[in-house]
């Protein structure tokens, strides 16, 4: 989403390194920490940053495509009970995606995050009837292939 | 306004937001000393932080709006295009190289976020 990924935005170096070490450190039998595997983060992040978007979509359908100022179309948006329900379960694959991040490699995630693209547009199609032309399909597909070469690119640097 | 312009512009927004929040954090690290509350006072009094703050909930609000007259697989993988902003922003903001390879990997997704915005 817009801002979905922000979270989800390019690391230093530095940040690698650091997060690499604190994944060291629980490996070595820091038991006390109140984060889970980082998969199982990494999994739900992933699908609730979908679900909530495909909320947010379902939300906005339902609202009729009002003409006049933009703070009137925003009012009209932000109290639609579906597209709240989207943003929250956004906001909490957020927070999961900060907790699979702070325990492994950005460089790491960064590709699975294409996983989303691909789940978006299939489930668009599935659940909205959404037409994905034979050129969108490919552009997803590039976008998807750019994410793991860029990190890819950024891994080696890295180590 | 049109639509996807909306969608362009909050995407566009998002990746400078972001160059703000690093920006921003980078100051406080250099500021706060140890402890919570000193932590949460100077990321509370960053005005960095606070630019991020606004561009998000402007760039989230110009989102929503867009979203609601275009497809979601149209506009989600646009959001992409705001990985490749904050890369070349990095160069100048933060002294972050890009080699070859990532470069190649930039005018991929771009060539992908050309192939969605002209479906």
């Amino acid at each position: 989403m817009g801002f979905d990924d922000q979270a989800v935005q390019a690391p230093p170096a530095s940040l690698n390194d650091a997060s690499h070490a604190n994944l060291e450190l629980q490996k070595s039998g820091n038991e006390s920490t109140l984060t889970c595997r980082w998969e199982i983060a990494f999994v739900g992040a992933a699908l609730l940053v979908v679900c909530g978007h495909l909320l947010i979509k379902a939300g906005l359908n339902t609202i009729p495509l009002i003409s006049g100022g933009l703070s009137n179309k925003l009012l009209a948006i932000i109290t639609q009970p579906t597209v709240l329900l989207g943003l929250g379960i956004y906001g909490f694959g957020t927070l999961c995606w900060m907790s699979a991040v702070a325990q492994t490699e950005l460089s790491l995630l960064y590709p699975l995050t294409s996983l989303n693209y691909v789940l978006i547009a299939f489930l668009s199609y599935l659940v909205f009837g959404e037409k994905i032309s034979l050129i969108r399909g490919s552009g997803i597909a590039l976008i998807a292939l750019g994410m793991v070469l860029l990190t890819r690119s950024q891994r080696k640097r890295g180590s | 306004m049109a639509a996807k312009t909306l969608i362009l512009i909050s995407v566009i927004l998002s990746g400078l937001a972001q160059v703000s929040l690093k920006k921003g954090m980078n100051h406080v690290q250099q500021r706060s000393g140890s402890g919570v509350s000193n932590l949460i006072l100077a990321v509370l009094t960053e005005r960095f932080v606070w630019l991020w703050g606004f561009s998000f909930v402007i760039a989230t609000s110009l989102w929503l709006i867009g979203l609601q007259r275009v497809d979601l697989s149209y506009a989600y993988p646009l959001v992409s295009l705001g990985y490749v902003l904050v890369s070349v922003l990095a160069i100048n903001f933060f002294n972050e190289k890009i080699d070859a390879n990532r470069w190649t990997a930039i005018l991929i997704i771009c060539a992908g976020v050309v192939a969605i915005a002209s479906s």
